[in-house]
């Protein structure tokens, strides 16, 4: 059985039809909508340790799943199941399970320290002493963050706070792993590392980690697998060769190649 | 001065339109100010019932709330919900907008008090005068004692809001050596409902605490305008009242200049 | 058990993040104990100048008063900050964060909202409270005493279902609540004692927004007062009506939260 299973998965979005003629209190008691179909027929399966792209362009319906798979929507048909789980009926169960980030969304307690937002999350996820210490000098050893730990969030830099995102959504260990465009807006170096750590939690713990990215960085280094989305409709799954082989001209970068993609 | 009353008309006109796209806030101001003046009205026809309200009517003080409210909210944009310059002030420094407005060609406190009247014009619109019609279809409000009283009361009104955004500017300045600012006007709403009558009129005051309100400035910002209207002050008492109006339009004026010298150079010194 | 501790916990930083900002938030202590003690004092002497009040007397009224504020915080506290976020909920991802968390959303977000700000209410509506009953001179039991409890309780419970309820159309329409005014105005009428407004109004604040049950009813039982339009057995069930309008809340928070499940952003 697999970690990760969409199966026949739509998502239909009620747009709100709103009509400035309209007063508030017939928006609020009589509102009209309209149906946008966001995610189309999709179905994969992820196994245990696998480090999957999510790629498509912007408003693809990648977001969209990755809602799907945490228990944030339910999908409008379709069945998702994550560890085996309905991801929506059993949230807490899954959340133990799993970390996520929200491109630059930050989770961390605004006035204070790093520090203190990593003891909340060792309360709220339930860690022993041991294996909290021990996951959280791993990964502050390796996403550098000793310099600022004791320093109050909302004066870190970007590249900072996004790395101790990331710590945070590591810390309990889960066992699979979404980042929506976790290196968005990031320097080269700091990308670097994100994905150098990637590739090693994946390595020794067995993380599963699916990433939506615009970063052909990201792409070339860290998805093993690649899922093309577009306009809700898969378009391909498989490995990197044979993406590349589909739709690869001669001399063609990856760049160009999800250029062309996009745009058709 | 006609290039300052056309900047005057063009953010009156703005604040309206800003206002009208809104109209559910409109029918929720009307509906909120007939809820307080409904409760209002309850409360001081229960006190009256004990009959105990000395040579004071019902009427007359529901007059002075009604009409009295109009002349705060119209003459210094301070009804119950107004905003307070204290807020306008603190936003533009915490955003760093004081900068800019500061260096508009036009002075900062003509932008103030502008901003503000145009507010206190959509406001008696929209919340009191409201209240006052229905006051004057179910509730009775008494006209002005006489033609010469009311004369008197504009300019009582006049000299009054004159007073309270002295007042209220003066209490705004303090935003510049305060890390915060929203609590400022609780201080002022706080301060004019015990020294300025406008939970209780002065005339139901114990005779220590009306001894401490008439020697303060803040009675003149409604209830010196609502006695001259109801012609509980009249003759010389009038001219006596306008007259130390004045003396602490001097006095505050004063004082607010001093204050906004050193935020002055505050604002030079530390740059904004 | 476990989802006490962590909302213990998330409280304490909050408190601690606050202190980080100390002068404002003393500032703004000073500035609410100011300006309700003048308030209250205004109250008191309005209804001393007059003898009583719907023949309650000045201590009387303060101490419906005390009850009313402290419940009010003592609710408020849960629910303030989190009913202010409601309008922009959907767009900053404070629901996605909400939803992402092991342990119940909505539980993460009164936590993560909770506002610490009330201790100006609590620490001067429990001295206007202790003041009055001094003054009142009376002698109460045990079970006055757990009543009083019980019935704070209770009423900080209807204090923040009946802002939840009425701010709730806010995370749906991603703007102010249309029925956010019931609460704000309606809470001004149960300052003073319900027996002085019309009887409609007292209908309305007894059985359809239970205001009254704040403060009036059961202080009537502490005082021993039975004026009113309702059978006399209402003036005990302030706890029963916290009890279902925390059920109400809760159903609404359910179909509030599945209407998100579905549509999304």
């Amino acid at each position: 059985m697999s970690q990760i299973e969409l199966k026949n998965v739509c998502k239909d979005y009620k747009i709100r039809k709103r009509d400035e003629s309209r007063s508030r209190f017939s928006e609020f008691f009589r509102p009209r909508y309209e149906a946008k179909r966001a995610v189309d027929d999709i179905s994969f399966t992820i196994e245990p340790g696998e480090m999957v792209g999510y790629i498509g362009s912007n408003g693809a319906g990648k977001s969209t799943t990755i809602k799907m798979l945490t228990g944030i929507l339910s999908p409008t048909t379709g069945i998702v199941r994550v560890f085996d789980r309905d991801p929506c009926k059993n949230r807490t169960k899954n959340a133990l399970d799993m970390g996520v980030v929200f491109g630059q969304r930050t989770q961390l307690l605004w006035d204070l320290p790093v520090r203190d937002t990593f003891e909340l999350f060792k309360t709220m996820y339930r860690l022993s002493d041991r294996d909290f210490k021990k996951q959280r000098d791993m990964l502050v050893e390796t996403l550098e963050m000793e310099s600022f730990l004791s320093q109050a969030v909302r004066q870190l830099s970007l590249g900072q706070r996004m790395r101790a995102n990331l710590a945070l959504c590591f810390l309990h260990q889960p066992k699979v792993v979404y980042l929506d465009e976790p290196t968005i807006g990031l320097d080269v170096l700091v990308k670097d590392r994100i994905r150098a750590f990637l590739r090693q939690i994946n390595r020794e713990q067995g993380t599963t980690v699916l990433l939506t990215t615009h970063d052909t960085g990201d792409i070339e280094e860290i998805a093993e697998r690649l899922i093309l989305i577009d306009s809700g409709k898969l378009l391909y799954d498989g490995d990197h060769t044979g993406f590349l082989s589909k739709y690869r001209d001669a001399g063609d970068t990856l760049e160009d190649i999800l250029k062309r993609v996009y745009a058709e | 001065m006609k290039h300052y009353i056309k900047l005057y008309a063009v953010l009156i006109a703005k604040d309206f339109r800003r206002f009208a796209t809104y109209r559910t806030n409109i029918f929720a101001g009307i509906t909120s100010a007939l809820f307080m003046l409904a409760a209002r009205y309850a409360l001081w026809v229960t006190l009256f019932a004990t009959g105990n309200a000395g040579d004071v009517t019902l009427a007359e003080t529901m007059t002075f709330f009604v009409v009295g409210d109009v002349v705060m909210i119209l003459t210094g944009g301070a009804g119950f919900t107004g905003t307070s310059l204290s807020e306008v002030i603190g936003a533009d420094n915490m955003s760093g907008d004081i900068a800019l407005k500061l260096s508009r060609p036009c002075s900062y406190h003509f932008q103030l008090v502008a901003g503000k009247h145009a507010g206190a014009i959509i406001q008696t619109l929209s919340h009191s005068l409201p209240i006052f019609i229905v006051a004057v279809i179910f509730i009775g409000i008494l006209p002005p004692s006489g033609a010469e009283a009311f004369v008197w009361f504009v300019v009582a009104a006049i000299l009054g809001g004159v007073i309270l955004t002295l007042i209220d500017l003066i209490l705004a300045y303090s935003v510049f050596w305060l890390t915060d600012f929203w609590y400022i006007a609780w201080y002022k709403r706080a301060l004019f409902m015990l020294f300025g009558g406008t939970f209780l009129p002065l005339w139901f005051y114990p005779d220590s605490l009306r001894a401490a309100a008439d020697v303060l400035p803040f009675r003149f910002a409604m209830f010196v305008p609502m006695e001259v209207y109801l012609g509980r002050l009249y003759g010389r008492e009038i001219f006596v009242a306008l007259g130390s109006a004045i003396f602490w339009i001097v006095v505050l004026f004063a004082v607010e200049r001093l204050i906004w010298r050193r935020v002055q150079f505050k604002l030079v010194v530390q740059g904004g | 058990m476990h989802y006490v501790r962590v909302f213990l916990q998330i409280v304490k930083y909050l408190f601690k993040a606050r202190l980080e900002y100390p002068g404002a938030w003393v500032g703004g202590i000073i500035a609410q104990w100011f300006s309700y003690g003048i308030f209250m004092v205004m109250v008191m002497l309005t209804v001393w100048n007059f003898g009583t009040l719907a023949g309650w007397t000045p201590e009387e009224v303060l101490f419906l008063f005390a009850m009313y504020l402290l419940a009010y915080a003592l609710g408020a506290s849960f629910t303030f900050n989190l009913t202010r976020e409601f309008r922009n909920m959907a767009i900053n991802g404070t629901m996605d964060e909400a939803f992402c968390r092991p342990m119940p959303p909505f539980l993460y977000l009164v936590a993560t909202t909770f506002n610490i700000g009330y201790v100006s209410h609590i620490t001067l509506s429990g001295a206007a409270m202790i003041f009055s009953i001094t003054r009142l001179e009376i002698s109460w039991g045990a079970g006055q005493w757990l009543w009083l409890f019980v019935t704070l309780l209770s009423g900080g419970m209807i204090t923040a279902c009946l802002m939840l309820l009425c701010e709730f159309p806010a995370l749906r329409l991603r703007s102010h609540s249309p029925l956010a005014m019931f609460f704000w105005q309606g809470r001004e009428f149960l300052q003073y004692p319900l027996t002085i407004y019309p009887r409609p109004l007292q209908f309305i604040f007894t059985a359809i927004l239970p205001f009254s049950f704040v403060g009036f009813y059961p202080v009537q039982v502490l005082l021993g007062k039975q004026d009113g339009i309702f059978p006399h057995v209402t003036m005990w069930l302030a706890p029963a009506v916290a009890l279902i309008l925390a059920g109400a809340t809760a159903l609404v928070w359910r179909f509030v939260s599945r209407g998100y499940e579905s549509a999304g952003t």
